[in-house]
């Protein structure tokens, strides 16, 4: 059957094997990543994340994010940190770093409690 | 790319979710469904208003399915008379076609959200088989709504996670999608076996 199938239909037969072989390789993707997802480890602070965001994700206090960031939250609150970086004429890299170490002083403070 | 785009939600809101859903509507890769976790994820934060953002997100789904609908209804004759003219061309579309108006309803319904890579191309599809408008625009909207529902719902439950909630939902949604194409062509090349029987 499978022959004829080829010898007759060619195209559908080939379509009909791709599309088995994409479900195959999203599928494991999809576990894949669900499996990191189960199992990562905190995700770093990112430029795209919001004072708020980050006060929601990672609990840390709002004076300690103000401060890092020189905001105040009702008029900078829907700012990314990469453009208050900007604001601040401060490198991303070195505001996240902050960022970083304050959510990890939080976490160890956290700990203790 | 990824966080340049993630970047923008926060600022320009329920106009960005909006569009985005509007343009992956018409086959544009335009990664709408991690726009849509981001959009809830900013709501639970509190950056942005959840209802507004619900309401621009549907209306722009919507809008984009009706498009498509159109674009397929005026493009799709020519190019459809032109496969149908050919021999084996001409027989498979029409059980194409004659699939797509027996299950009109649940094919638009379902091709918005749990196969909803497969949603664009049965936009120009039910456009170009110029299904009855009224049962589609039913059938895109109700889907739409459950579509936005969930991942504006899922971004604003896990909101910690949406990145990673992309990556897997998108590779699943995919997987799923390919698995009811080979799964619709499995059936067509059954029949097509047992024909000739």
């Amino acid at each position: 059957m499978i022959g004829r199938l080829w010898r007759r239909h060619r195209l559908l037969t080939l379509a009909f094997a791709a599309a088995l072989l994409a479900a195959l390789f999203f599928g494991l993707r999809a576990l894949t990543f669900a499996v990191t997802l189960a199992w990562r480890a905190d995700q770093p602070v990112a430029g795209w994340m919001t004072p708020r965001y980050i006060l929601l994700t990672y609990g840390v206090p709002r004076e300690v994010i103000a401060r890092i960031l020189d905001v105040d939250d009702q008029t900078e609150a829907r700012m990314p940190v990469d453009q208050l970086a900007r604001r601040l004429g401060r490198p991303l890299p070195e505001v996240l770093q902050a960022l970083d170490d304050a959510v990890e002083a939080q976490a160890a403070q956290d700990h203790d409690e | 790319m990824t966080e340049t785009l993630l970047a923008l939600v926060p600022e320009w809101g329920a106009l960005l979710v909006g569009l985005a859903n509007f343009l992956a509507c018409m086959a544009l890769p335009i990664p709408a469904s991690l726009i849509m976790l981001a959009g809830g994820a900013f709501a639970a934060s509190g950056d942005l208003p959840f209802g507004i953002m619900w309401g621009a997100a549907l209306l722009g789904a919507v809008l984009g399915d009706q498009a498509g609908y159109l674009v397929g209804r005026g493009a799709g004759g020519p190019l459809l008379g032109w496969i149908e003219a050919r021999p084996k061309g001409g027989r498979m579309l029409r059980r194409a076609m004659a699939w797509l108006r027996q299950r009109q309803r649940p094919a638009v319904f379902y091709s918005r959200w749990l196969v909803s890579a497969l949603g664009p191309y049965v936009n120009l599809a039910a456009g170009a088989a110029r299904l009855p408008w009224r049962g589609f625009a039913i059938a895109s909207a109700s889907g739409e709504a459950l579509w936005v529902t969930v991942y504006l719902g899922l971004g604003y439950g896990f909101s910690a996670d949406i990145q990673a909630l992309g990556s897997t939902l998108g590779n699943l949604g995919l997987a799923v999608s390919a698995a009811v194409v080979a799964l619709v062509l499995g059936r067509m090349l059954l029949g097509m076996a047992q024909e000739r029987d």
